[in-house]
Parts: structure tokens; C-alpha cells; sequence
């Protein structure tokens, strides 16, 4: 896309353009016709399905190195959108291309204003600082100064002023649970706590969109939860959440739904359930006895092929896999009486999204 | 060892893959080098400007001037003040005032007065050293002249004396000849005999008889006179009364023998006078052997006296003679005399002959054109220059960079601040450490230095704003150029070690190549503490320095300029190198990619 053409969509877009004005401007410009089907397409589907922000055929080298190829996926508004990949699969040049730190080589993003506009973020870059909250793995705030000065300063540069700068200020530092440490300099919180003022500062201009990059990377798991309440309070209140963790069960349980970034492109994308139909509609039955000994039972299983799909016995654990976990509990409660088996645990589920997440890397 | 070996391997890896590091270790010091080494290449004062005020033209003064003319520019002033002045507004290096009719040699008329900006102390000394080179020559050339007069006469002197040698030999001669001549004259006259035997001639005796005789011969006299008298007074009385007399015979008989006696005491008188008359003869033969014993003297002294005539002829052709060889004598004498004159005049043609204006013709006075307790309080203005450009190039990059790599700069380019406001925060931030660190020098110079280098203070103020800004803007160039703190302080001490070798603090610019001199003249540190120095040392107007002041409002634009186009440029970068930063693992992975 030429530059004039796309500041004049660009200007169009403002204003609120229609989508047969948007397909008489691409095809003035020469566009092939099935091309600017898709773009509309993919432009006007936001709107349509309620999307908040649409990242449309992002790409991204550094160098010769291509780290994203024509990303597509939507985040709708409300939601909390979790995107996962390997280390180096691009996530954070996603983010920061997202947020305007960086500029795509090609494609655009485009964010939908309240009031139904579409407007793309990398030709306004101040509707970014207007309607996205970012919050890094590393805090971003000023160390020597207090809990209640970072988010005063912050407030301050988002032109937020008395009276509202104080609520403002009270309200975050009450969502984020730093009552107690308001005047306690950022150095010397705890890693939740540093993470907690992160979040309240990057929620001070009270964003649409939130984005997380691995947030509770430096976490323990009782942070980790305490962190995932709070973003859960943020979601509650309206607030759009994009998450990138490595954390997959959290993403899980978290997200409503979930991209899947791999060989520069999102390789998947659904909510949980949905990607695991993709990897398997099978269950997983998980067992594991004292004596750790399950030859018996896999020569009983081998008997029910039919009932399942998929039998391992890996580290002190037998994993079952079947569509029908219904039919394979009973024979395995039956053996477990007959070779009065002690057992330590026995638990039903779905696969997980690390397996999903490995299946889609290994594919 | 192994293990230091590929230590070292890993630190050089590390050092040349941070190119712009790399790049700034390498380079930094090279250019650095490079230049100083241009600028101090040389051993000579190119381009030191000479201004003069000379109340007349003198021959002297001419051959002065053109004799520094033909190694400086020399540049003539209408009065002391504007030459001094012209020193104030850096047009000149050294003022030259020569005394009223100056006149080599002559004193209080052979006083050169350089005036000299002391706060350019490396000049200063320079100046001195050339000046004191250039009229020394003239000095060593004059006292040179000076002393060939005198050696000339003096060996003119020498020469007339040696001429007159045989004159005063023969002087010597005629002296010595007339020293035997009076010794033997004093011999002669030790022979003549003058002694006079008073005794021989009695004349005490003689004395005392005439005393006598005469005193017995006016007794004789007295008595005869007495006796005389009486003796016709009383006979004639008697002889009138006896025969006048009716008086009784009786009475006439006694009056008869009255007479009678007395006729006796007339006749006893006459005795008396015999015996007198006796007396007085023997009185007077003695007195003849007396007078005769007299003759007998004088005829020996008369003896004598032919005897000392004698000697008197011969010391008188002695002396003749001794007249003579003073005659010659004189005649010597007086060509000698004529000669002392001659060289006396010749003496005294010498028209100097202080032995100071000898040694030095010309004397030479060094003056401050202005007047500070200390060589510090001259140094003040450049210090605080000095002081406030590394402060700058220091400070600014680093807060620059500190807040570059502050995780927090995320979080602040997400505001909707302006990027012209974090431009403007950054100068204000630095230039309020800046003011800090002026208010407290100020503070310690008011305290220790004169109060005339703190009496311009508005003008001071002004100018350390404008130095400052400068300053401060080019740190934010490097703060935004560079992106690590060591190698923004790195760059920052090789700009400010530049700026300070290309500046006079070293050697002064004057003694520069000429080229090379004109680029330093526009030096910011060079045009800073020049402005400051003019304004706390001589008081000068902002009028007065707007040229240079302008200079320097030029610079601030551009680096402004510059400093935010670097920002605009470098912004996106830094928040990319910040986000590599935090995502160690993405930078990994596109480094093996490449």
C-alpha cells in the first residue's frame, strides 16, 4: 500500500469510512480485486463481531531475520486474550508493535474506537497512549520515587489533575492492594508488589486495552495467584486484556481466548477448549499407584483398544487417552480391587494447552 | 593462563561487538590526539597581535616597531586607553607604551610598558618571554653601541696617555733632579751658621748700668739743684737782713752764725758732689768695657753674617737652577693638563653613563591591564567555563541515560507528553544541576576572591545561561546519540579534553597554526570563557562582546536542533535497544538467526 493511499484511508478511517467507499479507494488504487476483498473483509469484520483492536497483516523483520509474516487475529472488546508461543517466537515484537515501539515493515492495526470508528494506531500513535495500558516483565516505573509519587507522576503526564489525580491515585493504589505501601519507595516493594504498581500505573489514563508481557515472570506461585486476581478485578471493571505468559495453565484458565504464535504467524487460535479440539477431543485419564507397576492394567486395556486411543506409562504416572473415559474408569476401578492396588492419585481431564502448545510446535 | 587467555578473548569479543563503544574507545582518543597534536605541532607565536601607543614617532620607536612588525601584527592605537581596551575585546594579545620621546638609553625616557591580559596566564608568558626576546635584542644591540662608545674612549684615552709617557718620564726626571737640587740646597743652608750668643753681649748689664748712672747722675743733678738753691736762698736772705736789720747785735751775731752754719752745710754738699762725681766715673769706665765687649760681638756676628751671605749665593743658583727645571716642570704639567682635558672631554662627550641604562638601554615593565589579588582570580572566569562544560558533558548523558534505560521510559512514552517537553525537561533538569553547582562556585568566589570579579554579576549570569545552555545541549546530543552511560561519558571527556586542547588553557592559540588558530577562535569553550572573562575581569558590555555572543546563541540553536532531531531519530531505536534489554531471549535468538 502506497503511503498517500494510506493516509488518505488513513483519514478516511478517521471519519468513519464506509466500506464501499474503502473498496472504490483500493480499487482507484490498482488493487487486484481479490486483495482488497480480503482486506475489507478483514477490516470491516472488527466491527461487525465487536472487535476492539484488529492487528491485520503485521509483519516484522530485524535485519534480514523475519520475526512476524502477516499476523492476523482480532481481540474483542472485554475479553482477555492471551498469546503464548516459544521464547523467540516474536510475542514481545508483537506486543511492541502493538503498543508503537516499533513500526511494522508491513500491515497495519487498527483499534475501534468507542464510538465505532476504526483508526489505525501506527498512523495515530497517540490513540495508543490514549487507549492502551502496556506493563512489561520488567516493572516500568521510577525506582527512588514512592508507590504514591510514580502514580502521581505518571497521572501527571496523562494531564490528569486535581481533584481527579488524588481519586484517581486512591482508587489504583486500592485496586492494586498497595494501601499499606503508598509512601514506601518502588525499590523497596516485593516483586508482587512492584508488579501490582506496574499494573496501576499502566491502568492510570484507565485504558481500554491492557497488554501484559509475561507479568508474573518473576512471580512465585502465590504472587502469581494473588496477580491473576487482580487482572481478573481489571477485566471485571471493562478493561480489555491482551496476556503474553509462558504460564499456559494460567492462560488457560484465564483467557477467554487464546493465540498461538509459531513460525512467525499465529498458528492457532480459539479459546481453550476450541484448541484443544484441535489437538484432541479425547480426555486424559491420569493415574498413579504405589507400586507404580501397570503392566497388568495395559494388558487389560489392550483387550479395549476401541476404548481408547492412546495408553503411556511415563514417569510413575499411566496416561489414558479416550474419548470415552466413562467406559475405561470402571475397568480400572475393577482392576485396582482385584490387585488391591494403593492408589495415589486419579484424576480425569482434558489434554492441557502445554500439550496443545507442544503439538502445535512439533506440527 | 588458558583461563586468562579466553577471558581477555570474551572482554575484546565483548568491547568490539558494542561498536559505537568500540568506535568511541578508538576514535575518541585518536581524534582527540589528531588534533591536539595539529594544534601543538609547533614551536613558534604565529599569530600574536601587538597593539602600540607611541605619543611621537620616534626614530627608536620605528625601528622597534618594525622589527616586531616583521614577525607580528602590529597594530597603532591613538591613545593608552584604546590600546588597552583593544586587549579587553580580545582585538589585541599585548599592549606596547612607549615613554614620551623615547629615547634608547636615556632614563625615564627608554620605558617600554606592556600591558598584558594576566588571565591568559600561558599567553601572558609568552608575551613576556617574545617581548623580552624581541627588545632584548634591541636592548643587547643598544647596550652593545653603548659600551663601544666608552671602549673607544678609552682607548683613545689610552693611546693619548701613551703618547705622553716620555713626557711624564722626563717630568719624573726633572722632579727627581730637583729633589737632589733642594736636598742639597737644604744641606748648604744646614751649614750656615745663625746662632746668636746673647750672653756674649751683656746688654742686660749694660742695661741695668746706664739704669744706674742715669738715676745717680739725676740724684747728683737734684741735690746740686738743692743745694744750690738753698744756698743762694738762704745767703742772700742773710744778707739782707743782717744788713737791713735794726735789730740788736744779738741778734745780729746769731744771725751771723746762722750763716755761718750754713756755709758749712754748703761745704759738706760740695763733698758729697765730689764723691758723686767719683762714683759716676767708675760708673762709666765700667759702662765703656761694657760697650767695647758689644763691638767685639757684632764683629764676630758680622764674620758670621759673611759666612751666611756666601751660602746665601750659592743656594741661590742652586735655586736658579730648581726654577729652571720647574719652568720645565710646568711646561710638562700643562701639556699633561691639556691632554687630561682632551680625554676629560672626551669623557664627558659620553652621553650615558648610568651604568643601568648602559647594561640595559631600554627597560621593560609588564602591567595587568586589570589588577586581581591572585593568578586564581584571574583564572576564575576560565575555571568556571572549565567547570561547567565537563559538569555538562557529564551530567546531561548521564541523566539522558539513565532514564533511556530506566524501565520506566516505557511507561513515559506511553503518556501523551510531547516530545518537545521531554527535550525541554531534560535541558531544565540539567541546567538546574548546572545552576547548582555555578551558585555554590559563586558563593566559594565571593568568599575568597575579590569583590571586582563578582561586580558584573547580571552580565555573569546572563552568560553562564547562554554557556551552560550550550553545553548542556551538547550533552543531550551525546545522551541521545549514544546509548550506554560509558560511552556517552567516554565521548563527553573526549569533546570536553578536545574542546580544552584546542582552547588556550594549554598553550595559548596564538602560538597555533594560523588555520588552525582562526577554527579554535570559534571553539565554544574558547568563545565561553573569553565572554566570561571579559565580563567579571574587565567589566566589558554585552554590546561589546555580541559578536562572539551571537556566536554562541548561533551554536545553541543548532545544537538544539540537533539534540532534537537525535531524539526524534533515536527515540524509537532506544526503546527497541530497551526491549531487547528486557527480552534478553529474543535478542539471542536473532543474533544466532544472523
Amino acid at each position: 500500500m502506497d503511503d498517500a493511499l494510506e493516509e488518505h484511508l488513513h483519514i478516511t478511517a478517521e471519519k468513519g469510512v464506509s466500506r464501499d467507499e474503502l473498496q472504490k479507494l483500493l480499487l482507484k488504487a490498482g488493487w487486484p480485486a481479490g486483495q482488497v476483498s480480503a482486506y475489507i473483509q478483514k477490516t470491516f469484520k472488527t466491527i461487525e463481531k465487536g472487535v476492539i483492536i484488529r492487528v491485520a497483516g503485521i509483519s516484522k523483520k530485524f535485519g534480514e531475520n523475519a520475526v512476524l509474516d502477516t499476523v492476523d487475529f482480532d481481540i474483542n472488546r472485554g475479553e482477555i486474550f492471551g498469546l503464548i508461543g516459544m521464547s523467540g517466537a516474536g510475542k514481545t515484537t508483537l506486543l511492541n508493535l502493538i503498543v508503537g515501539f516499533l513500526r511494522p515493515d508491513q500491515g497495519d492495526i487498527m483499534l475501534v474506537m468507542p464510538d465505532g470508528t476504526i483508526r489505525s494506531v501506527i498512523k495515530n500513535p497517540e490513540l495508543i497512549k490514549e487507549h492502551i495500558g502496556f506493563s512489561t516483565q520488567t516493572p516500568s516505573f521510577y525506582e527512588k520515587l514512592t508507590v504514591r509519587e510514580n502514580l502521581e507522576h505518571f497521572a501527571r503526564l496523562y494531564h490528569i489533575t486535581e481533584p481527579d489525580l488524588s481519586r484517581r491515585c486512591n482508587a489504583l493504589i486500592e485496586l492494586a492492594g498497595l494501601k499499606d505501601a503508598k509512601d514506601v519507595l518502588a525499590a523497596q516493594l516485593s516483586g508482587g508488589m512492584q508488579k501490582r504498581l506496574d499494573i496501576a500505573c499502566a491502568l492510570i489514563p484507565d485504558p481500554s486495552i491492557l497488554i501484559l508481557d509475561e507479568p508474573t515472570a518473576d512471580l512465585d506461585p502465590i504472587l502469581r495467584k494473588q496477580f491473576w486476581e487482580l487482572i481478573k478485578q481489571i477485566n471485571v471493571k471493562g478493561t480489555t486484556i491482551l496476556l503474553a505468559s509462558h504460564f499456559l495453565a494460567e492462560i488457560e484458565l484465564l483467557c477467554s481466548r487464546i493465540a498461538i504464535l509459531q513460525n512467525k504467524r499465529i498458528a492457532e487460535l480459539g479459546t481453550a477448549d476450541e484448541l484443544r479440539n484441535i489437538y484432541s477431543k479425547d480426555y486424559e485419564i491420569y493415574l498413579e499407584i504405589a507400586t507404580q507397576d501397570y503392566s497388568k492394567l495395559l494388558k487389560e486395556l489392550d483387550k479395549r483398544k476401541r476404548l481408547f486411543t492412546k495408553a503411556t506409562a511415563e514417569t510413575g504416572e499411566l496416561v489414558i487417552e479416550t474419548p470415552t473415559p466413562e467406559q475405561i474408569l470402571p475397568l480400572i476401578s475393577t482392576y485396582l480391587e482385584h490387585q488391591r492396588g494403593m492408589i495415589q492419585s486419579l484424576h480425569v481431564a482434558r489434554p492441557t494447552l502445554g500439550k496443545v502448545f507442544e503439538a502445535v510446535v512439533k506440527r | 593462563m588458558n583461563d586468562i587467555i579466553e577471558l581477555v578473548r570474551k572482554n575484546l569479543k565483548n568491547f568490539i561487538r558494542a561498536k559505537s563503544g568500540a568506535l568511541v574507545v578508538i576514535l575518541g582518543p585518536l581524534l582527540v590526539i589528531f588534533l591536539a597534536g595539529l594544534a601543538f605541532d609547533n614551536s613558534n607565536v604565529y599569530s600574536v597581535k601587538i597593539g602600540t601607543y607611541r605619543p611621537e614617532a620616534e626614530p627608536a620607536t620605528n625601528i622597534l616597531l618594525d622589527q616586531l612588525r616583521g614577525e607580528f601584527k602590529v597594530v597603532e592605537y591613538d591613545t593608552k586607553e584604546k590600546c588597552v581596551n583593544a586587549i579587553k575585546n580580545t582585538d589585541i594579545n599585548t599592549c606596547m607604551l612607549f615613554d614620551a620621546n623615547f629615547t634608547i638609553g636615556v632614563p625615564k625616557k627608554n620605558q617600554i610598558t606592556f600591558y598584558v591580559d594576566y588571565s591568559r596566564i600561558n599567553l601572558v608568558w609568552t608575551i613576556m618571554q617574545t617581548m623580552t626576546e624581541q627588545v632584548g635584542e634591541k636592548n643587547l644591540q643598544a647596550s652593545q653601541n653603548l659600551t663601544k662608545i666608552i671602549l673607544n674612549t678609552m682607548d683613545y684615552t689610552q693611546k693619548r696617555l701613551k703618547d705622553q709617557r716620555a713626557a711624564v718620564t722626563k717630568l719624573t726626571t726633572q722632579n727627581q733632579l730637583m729633589l737632589q737640587n733642594n736636598k742639597d740646597l737644604i744641606a748648604e743652608l744646614g751649614d750656615v751658621n745663625l746662632g746668636f750668643d746673647e750672653s756674649g753681649y751683656q746688654v742686660n748689664d749694660l742695661e741695668s748700668s746706664r739704669t744706674q748712672v742715669k738715676q745717680w747722675m739725676e740724684s747728683a743733678l737734684a741735690l746740686s739743684e738743692k743745694g744750690l738753691s738753698k744756698s743762694t736762698t738762704f745767703i742772700a736772705a742773710a744778707n739782707d737782713l743782717v744788713k737791713a736789720s735794726g735789730a740788736s747785735q744779738e741778734l745780729k751775731d746769731k744771725l751771723t752764725a746762722s750763716l755761718a752754719s750754713t756755709l758749712d752745710e754748703i761745704k759738706k754738699l760740695k763733698a758729697d758732689m765730689t764723691e758723686l762725681k767719683t762714683v759716676t766715673q767708675e760708673s762709666f769706665k765700667q759702662f765703656d768695657n761694657q760697650i767695647e765687649a758689644i763691638n767685639q760681638a757684632i764683629t764676630d756676628t758680622k764674620t758670621d753674617l759673611q759666612q751666611a751671605d756666601t751660602s746665601r749665593q750659592m743656594s741661590l743658583r742652586v735655586l736658579e737652577a730648581t726654577t729652571r727645571l720647574l719652568d720645565q716642570s710646568l711646561l710638562t704639567t700643562a701639556e699633561i693638563q691639556l691632554i687630561i682635558n682632551d680625554v676629560d672631554n672626551k669623557i664627558n662627550a659620553i652621553e650615558i653613563k648610568d651604568p643601568g641604562a648602559i647594561t640595559q638601554p631600554i627597560v621593560t615593565s609588564i602591567k595587568p591591564i586589570v589588577q586581581e589579588k591572585t593568578y586564581l582570580n584571574y583564572l576564575f572566569p576560565v575555571l568556571i567555563v572549565l567547570v561547567i562544560m565537563f559538569t555538562a558533558l557529564l551530567i546531561t548523558p548521564t541523566l539522558i541515560l539513565l532514564d533511556k534505560h530506566s524501565p520506566a521510559s516505557f511507561r513515559s512514552y506511553m503518556t501523551p507528553v510531547k516530545d518537545s517537553s521531554y527535550i525541554a525537561a531534560n535541558f531544565i533538569t540539567a541546567f538546574i544541576l548546572l545552576m547548582v553547582q555555578v551558585i555554590i562556585i559563586l558563593a566559594i568566589a565571593s568568599v575568597f576572591f575579590s569583590s571586582q570579579v563578582l561586580t558584573n554579576i547580571p552580565q555573569a549570569i546572563f552568560l553562564l545561561v547562554i554557556i551552560s545552555s550550550l553545553f548542556i545541549l551538547i550533552g543531550m546530543v551525546l545522551g541521545y546519540v549514544f546509548n550506554s552511560e560509558e560511552t556517552a561519558t567516554l565521548a563527553g571527556v573526549s569533546i570536553g579534553a578536545l574542546f580544552l586542547f584546542i582552547s588556550d588553557v594549554i598553550i595559548p592559540i596564538e602560538s597555533m597554526p594560523e588555520a588552525f588558530a582562526y577554527i579554535a577562535s570559534f571553539n565554544p569553550y574558547v568563545l565561553g570563557s573569553s565572554l566570561l572573562r571579559r565580563a567579571l575581569l574587565f567589566d566589558s558590555s554585552l554590546l561589546s562582546m555580541y559578536q562572539d555572543i551571537l556566536i554562541m546563541l548561533g551554536y545553541i540553536i543548532a545544537a538544539a536542533l540537533l539534540a532534537s532531531g537525535l531524539y526524534m531519530m533515536t527515540r524509537n531505536y532506544s526503546l527497541q535497544q530497551l526491549t531487547k534489554k528486557l527480552t534478553p531471549v529474543l535478542v539471542k535468538m536473532h543474533l544466532k538467526k544472523k
